[in-house]
C-alpha cells in the first residue's frame, strides 16, 4: 500500500489517481471524526469538503518528510472549530442529532433498540465532556491516532495528551455509571 | 470505527499507566456502541469531482513526470513563501507608529541633550521587543490556522519571523543612523554596532526566554533586561561598559553583538526538534 506521504508527494505534482486514493482512504475517517465531535451527520459533509479543499489549497507548503495524518487532522480540527465559532457568532449552533442513517445495522428490532439507546447515551455522554477531553478521546479511541500524533495535532505536550485522555475516560465512566448524562452540566 | 479488540484497549491503558482493563470496561463498551456510518461512495465521488479543479489550480506542475525527490529549490521556495506570509502580518499602522516613534525620539533628544547616539542605542532594543511582540502576536493569541495548514516547525516559524523582525528593525535603525550621522564625523560601522549590539542582545534574550515562558514571557524578560541596563548603565553606555570599564566602547559593542548572536543560535538550536513552543501551550 502506498504511504500517505508518497500520495501527497504525487498530489503535489497534480496526480489525480493519488488524490483519488487519498480521498477514498480518509473521507470516512474524517467524516466520522467530525460527527463524533458533535456536528450533524449531513452538516459534517460540508465540513469534510472544506477540509479537503484546504488540504489541496495548501499542498504546496506540505513537506513530504512530515507525517501526513497529524497534518490532515489538524486541518480538520481547526475547520470544525472555525465552524462552531462562526455558528456561535451567528447564534446558529446546530444540534448534535444524528439521523437514523448513521445507525449501524441491527440484526433484530430488539438489537436496533439496544444499539440506538446505547448510541444516544454515548452521544450524550461525549457531548457532556468538555471539548478538550472529547477531542483527545475521539482522536485516540475512534481515529486510532498515536499519542504523539495527537500532541502534534493539538499542539500540546505529550504529557497533556495523556492527562486529558485519562480525565476523559474517568469522567466518561462517572457520567455513564452514575447516570449523570441526564444532567446538562459539562464535566472536566 | 469498529469495535476495539482487548489488545487495543490494553495498549491504550498501558499508555496511560493504567493496568486494569476491567475498571474501564464499561466505558469501552459504551464507546464501542457508537458507530458512525461512513459516507456513501457517491458522496466520495462527488467530493473528488469537486476537488479535481482545485487540484489543477494548486498543483506545482501539470502534465509532467513526478520528480524523484523533494528538491532544494522547493525547500527554499517554501521558506521564502513562509517569510512572505510573515511579512503580510506587518500592518501599515505599526510601520507608521514605529517611524513616528523614532522621529519624535530623535527630535526630542536633539532638543534636550543632542546625544542621538545614546537614543539610538536605547531605542533599538525597545523597537526589537515591540516588533517581536507584534510579529509573534498570532502565536500569543493561539491563532494557528495558517501554521496548521502548513506544518512548519517552531524553528522554521521563528527563523522566518526573526528574519522579518531583524530586517525591519535594521532598516529603520539604518535610516535613523543616516539622520544621526548627517554632518557628523562618526565612523559609520561603529554607529551601527552601537545600536545593533543591544538589538541582537534583546532579541536573543526574548527568543531564548520564549523557549521556557512563551514569546510574551520572553519579551517581558528582555524588556526587564533592557530596563535594568538602562537603569544601571551610566553616561549612556551599556552595562558591559560598566562591567568592563577600561575596554573601548567599540569592543564592548562587538562583545554585546557577539553574545546576542550566540543567544539567538542557542535559541534556534533549542527550537529544532520541538513540535510545540513550550510557553504557549493550552492548559489541561
Amino acid at each position: 500500500m502506498i504511504s500517505d506521504e508518497e500520495l501527497m508527494r504525487q498530489i503535489k505534482y497534480g496526480e489525480k489517481n493519488a488524490l483519488d486514493t487519498l480521498v477514498r482512504r480518509y473521507h470516512g475517517p474524517i467524516h466520522a471524526y467530525i460527527v463524533r465531535m458533535g456536528l450533524e451527520y449531513h452538516l459534517a459533509n460540508d465540513i469534510v469538503q472544506e477540509v479537503f479543499i484546504k488540504l489541496i489549497r495548501n499542498i504546496k507548503c506540505y513537506e513530504t518528510a512530515r507525517p501526513f495524518r497529524p497534518w490532515l487532522y489538524t486541518i480538520a480540527s481547526n475547520t470544525y472549530k472555525d465552524y462552531f465559532k462562526k455558528a456561535y457568532v451567528q447564534k446558529d449552533v446546530p444540534s448534535s442529532e444524528i439521523p437514523e442513517t448513521t445507525l449501524a445495522n441491527a440484526d433484530s428490532p430488539e438489537g436496533l433498540f439496544i444499539k440506538q439507546e446505547g448510541r444516544e447515551n454515548v452521544t450524550a455522554a461525549l457531548q457532556l465532556l468538555s471539548e478538550i477531553h472529547r477531542e483527545v478521546l475521539v482522536l485516540r479511541y475512534y481515529q486510532d491516532l498515536k499519542l504523539d500524533e495527537i500532541a502534534l495535532i493539538l499542539a500540546i505536550p505529550l504529557g497533556t495528551v495523556k492527562s486529558r485522555l485519562h480525565s476523559a475516560l474517568h469522567n466518561l465512566k462517572k457520567l455513564l455509571t452514575e447516570g449523570a448524562i441526564l444532567n446538562d452540566d459539562k464535566v472536566g | 470505527m469498529t469495535i476495539k479488540s482487548d489488545d487495543k484497549k490494553k495498549e491504550l491503558l498501558d499508555e496511560l499507566g493504567e493496568g486494569d482493563l476491567e475498571n474501564l470496561n464499561t466505558v469501552f463498551n459504551y464507546l464501542d456502541s457508537y458507530p458512525v456510518t461512513p459516507p456513501p461512495t457517491e458522496a466520495t465521488d462527488h467530493l473528488l469531482a469537486l476537488l479535481t479543479p482545485v487540484l489543477q489550480e494548486n498543483s506545482i506542475q501539470k502534465d509532467v513526470q513526478v520528480p524523484a525527490a523533494h528538491s532544494v529549490f522547493d525547500t527554499l521556495t517554501e521558506r521564502l513563501e513562509l517569510i512572505q506570509a510573515q511579512l503580510r502580518l506587518f500592518s501599515r499602522g505599526f510601520v507608521i507608529l514605529s517611524v513616528l516613534f523614532f522621529l519624535c525620539g530623535l527630535s526630542l533628544t536633539t532638543a534636550l541633550d543632542g546625544d542621538t547616539l545614546r537614543f539610538l542605542a536605547n531605542a533599538s532594543p525597545l523597537l526589537g521587543i515591540l516588533t517581536v511582540i507584534y510579529q509573534f502576536r498570532a502565536q500569543q493569541n493561539h491563532m494557528n490556522e495558517l501554521e496548521a495548514a502548513c506544518p512548519y516547525t517552531p524553528a522554521q516559524l521563528a527563523s522566518a519571523r526573526i528574519s522579518v523582525v531583524l530586517v525591519y528593525d535594521i532598516l529603520l535603525c539604518l535610516a535613523a543612523t543616516s539622520i544621526v550621522s548627517y554632518g557628523e564625523d562618526y565612523v559609520l560601522w561603529q554607529v551601527v554596532t552601537h545600536w545593533l549590539a543591544p538589538l541582537l542582545l534583546t532579541l536573543g534574550i526574548a527568543l531564548l526566554g520564549s523557549l521556557r515562558f512563551g514569546i510574551f514571557g520572553g519579551s517581558l524578560l528582555s524588556t526587564a533586561a533592557w530596563a535594568f541596563n538602562l537603569a544601571a548603565s551610566k553616561d549612556g553606555n551599556s552595562l558591559f561598559s560598566f562591567l568592563l570599564p577600561h575596554t573601548p566602547v567599540m569592543y564592548v559593542d562587538l562583545l554585546g553583538a557577539g553574545i546576542g548572536l550566540i543567544l539567538l543560535c542557542f535559541a534556534f538550536s533549542g527550537l529544532h526538534g520541538l513540535h510545540v513552543w513550550e510557553g504557549d501551550n493550552q492548559s489541561t
